[in-house]
């Protein structure tokens, strides 16, 4: 998940770069590497106070990695000493589309951002998408109300769009190299997870969901609903594991489970509930203890408790 | 000589081909190109000639302009004074280190509308190093604008901004830029 994470600050690369705070650009600087603003409007550049405001189908182009950024309105803040950008944002129809350089893949991909406003804020170390969220990158899509990430503590949060949950649709895995755009008809591997709201932490590879959780796993025909669910990633951005909290209902076309926690190993393929734990299988054996172990592929069938643990179990008899 | 006229004029197609040419010349005759911009009636005046003048203006007993020139030449009749290479230095009324500077080839004081009209490689300074390049400006003192409706290119470390025309603000120190172009270097 770090690339998951890593890529919504690029959202802000091309605001950093307006007035060349190279400083803050991961993408690697060429030689006579430029950045070109237009608008069908005007400028008004205000010199005592360093601002300018750009109205009119503002048009921002990076040129060294193709990036780019289209809003209605564009007001930046530079620091007064320095020059460097201290402040930015795009209001009104939102558009960016991303390139930058995969790290392990060696290969260009691209991030499309819609969204109605778009902040950045040195002195308060955030970056800010609002308004009709959308991002959809090579391997996820996000769509929320508000995606809001302090730049200092490397930490998120998405939130919902009122009446809706905010939606992460992404890979267990990493796509296929050649996978150039978000495809979500190609469902292997594709994990669809909604939230009331979604935390990020980019230290920790981790992302959080929080409040009437509910995931898809495509591959297991697997729903899981919860209060909480933490998600771990590698730093292949391959998710490792779910751990699952509060009322965790697991349902597989051919069986159910109920918990009071779930992890789910994407290593070992291993699903394990405790607390309460209660599986039913189709016509077949139900099954209770404090810890069930199980196989996400249901077809394999494995079951078992954790040592010492007794295991209660009810069995349908022809 | 008659007779050679004559000759030339018996070719059919003499009359209709120095007409031509006649025209071709008047069209793109480049001495009328290099011209002076001076209305007819001010070549009609002669005016009087100031070597090296210096012009100043206060407002609030505070210098906010000074205006020199290699020449100045006073047309009475019109009010109007035609400026050689003239250099204008525009204070700030609140910080008189805030200069704002204007070069220009020509200008014309247009004592009327106490205007400054300038043109010919007009250029800018402003006091925090921005440049301005022009062809064509008008400095307005009394209501404290510098504005323009031609071509302009803006010039600062490692931005230049090229737009449609260009309008400023001194007391406040805005820059209004119409459809705006820039290119930033990294």
């Amino acid at each position: 998940m770090g690339d998951k994470l890593k890529s919504l600050i690029p959202l802000f690369r091309i605001l950093l770069c307006f007035t060349g705070a190279v400083q803050f650009c991961h993408t690697t600087l060429l030689a006579n590497d430029f950045i070109s603003i237009s608008s069908s409007d005007s400028a008004v550049l205000n010199k005592s106070k360093g601002t300018a405001l750009l109205n009119g189908n503002v048009e921002i182009v990076h040129k060294s990695t193709g990036s780019t950024l289209i809003t209605d309105e564009l007001f930046l803040i530079r620091e007064k000493d320095s020059g460097d950008l201290a402040y930015a944002k795009a209001k009104g129809s939102v558009k960016m589309d991303l390139n930058s350089l995969d790290e392990y893949e060696q290969l260009e991909r691209t991030t499309h951002v819609i969204c109605d406003q778009a902040l950045y804020d040195k002195i308060k170390a955030v970056a800010e998408l609002k308004g009709n969220v959308e991002v959809i990158s090579h391997d996820y899509k996000i769509n929320a109300d508000i995606v809001y990430y302090d730049l200092e503590k490397e930490t998120g949060r998405i939130t919902e769009i009122p009446g809706k949950k905010v939606r992460m649709v992404f890979y267990k895995n990493r796509p296929q190299a050649e996978t150039k755009a978000f495809d979500l008809t190609d469902t292997q591997g594709l994990v669809d997870g909604q939230a009331i709201e979604i935390k990020l932490n980019k230290k920790l590879n981790k992302l959080i969901f929080q409040g009437d959780v509910r995931f898809f796993d495509h591959d297991e025909k697997a729903l899981f609903t919860s209060k909480k669910a933490d998600l771990f990633f590698n730093n292949k951005d391959e998710l490792e594991k779910i751990i699952a909290y509060g009322n965790v209902i697991l349902s597989q076309p051919q069986r159910n489970s109920a918990s009071d926690r779930a992890d789910f190993d994407y290593l070992t393929e291993i699903v394990t509930l405790t607390g309460n734990a209660r599986l039913k299988e189709v016509d077949q054996l139900e099954v209770f203890s404090s810890v069930i172990r199980l196989h996400m592929d249901e077809t394999k069938g494995m079951v078992e408790s954790g040592v010492h643990v007794p295991v209660k179990m009810k069995a349908k008899v022809d | 000589m008659v007779k050679f006229i004559k000759r030339i004029l018996s070719i059919k197609w003499a009359i209709p081909g120095l007409l031509i040419v006649v025209i071709v010349y008047l069209i793109f005759n480049p001495a009328a190109e290099k011209s002076d911009k001076k209305p007819a009636d001010k070549e009609k005046e002669r005016p009087m000639i100031i070597m090296n003048p210096i012009l100043k203006d206060y407002k609030n007993e505070e210098l906010s302009l000074k205006l020199i020139a290699d020449k100045a030449e006073i047309y009475e009749k019109t009010q109007s004074t035609i400026l050689t290479s003239p250099i204008a230095s525009l204070f700030d009324e609140a910080d008189a280190s805030k200069v704002t500077i204007i070069r220009a080839k020509t200008g014309e004081l247009e004592n009327k509308k106490d205007l400054i009209h300038l043109w010919g490689d007009v250029r800018i300074e402003f006091f925090d190093g921005q440049r301005l390049f022009t062809e064509d400006l008008f400095v307005n003192n009394k209501q404290r604008v510098i504005y323009n409706s031609v071509k302009v290119k803006v010039e600062s470390k490692d931005e230049v901004i090229n737009a449609a025309s260009m309008r400023y603000t001194m007391d406040n120190e805005v820059l209004l830029l119409k459809k705006p172009n820039a290119l930033l270097s990294l």
